[in-house]
């Protein structure tokens, strides 16, 4: 199992703060499967989001994520 | 010089204890800047707004001032970002830096306030006066 924690704009978009999914699927088949699970409005943010796989940027979005880690969905950054 | 400041806090900003934090013998020049809640953006009327910062912020913020502190023109560095609800008026964004000469200072800072607002995993929530409200740069 994969865990997905949305973070600001990810988790307004999304309705929840996380969900979960497979393990075995990459970060573009979690996006498909995020999108059609809880609307375009999601879909949208993830294609501007970076992702957070147990703390460390991952920047592959086709390898396979194994079981048990966490996803952190960040939307752009907004601070200053 | 005393001790170094790098935060991401849900506390009032001292723009006062982030000078003195870089300032010191050698330092001819102490930049320093605040980022400030302001009431309009993009011709429209805010009314309040609330940062909220990823938990790796504060780590994010550590590996940028060690990029800006490793230029040998730079003495020190304190930088904190507030985080939570925040009025018109409140300080969202302190940043100081020491050189010994104003153009390196001025430059300094500068390029930290850029990497800060560019890398830092930290958003902005906006409440217009109309009730409605956005995330800032989130399509």
């Amino acid at each position: 199992m994969i865990t997905v924690r949305y973070f600001a704009g990810a988790r307004a978009a999304a309705g929840t703060d996380h969900d979960a999914a497979p393990a075995g699927f990459s970060l573009d088949q979690l996006a498909v499967e995020l999108t059609s699970r809880r609307g375009e409005r999601l879909g949208t943010v993830l294609k501007a989001a970076s992702f957070l796989v147990d703390g460390v940027a991952c920047h592959d979005r086709s390898e396979a994520l194994p079981d048990g880690v966490t996803v952190d969905v960040l939307p752009p950054f907004a601070g200053g | 010089m005393t001790q170094p400041i790098v935060a991401v806090t849900t506390s009032p900003l001292d723009l006062a204890a982030h000078e003195a934090a870089v300032a010191g013998p050698r330092a001819g020049a102490v930049v320093s800047f605040q980022g400030v809640v302001r009431d309009h953006d993009h011709g429209r009327s805010v009314t309040k707004l609330e940062y909220e910062g990823h938990p790796t912020a504060e780590a994010v913020l550590r590996e940028v001032v060690a990029e800006i502190a490793a230029d040998p023109e730079v003495y020190a560095v304190a930088v904190s970002h507030r985080v939570g609800p925040l009025e018109i008026g409140d300080v969202a964004l302190v940043a100081a830096v020491s050189t010994a000469h104003r153009a390196a200072a001025f430059a300094a800072c500068a390029r930290l306030v850029d990497e800060v607002k560019a890398r830092l995993p930290i958003w902005k929530h906006q409440i217009f006066a109309d009730g409605t409200d956005e995330w800032v740069n989130c399509p």
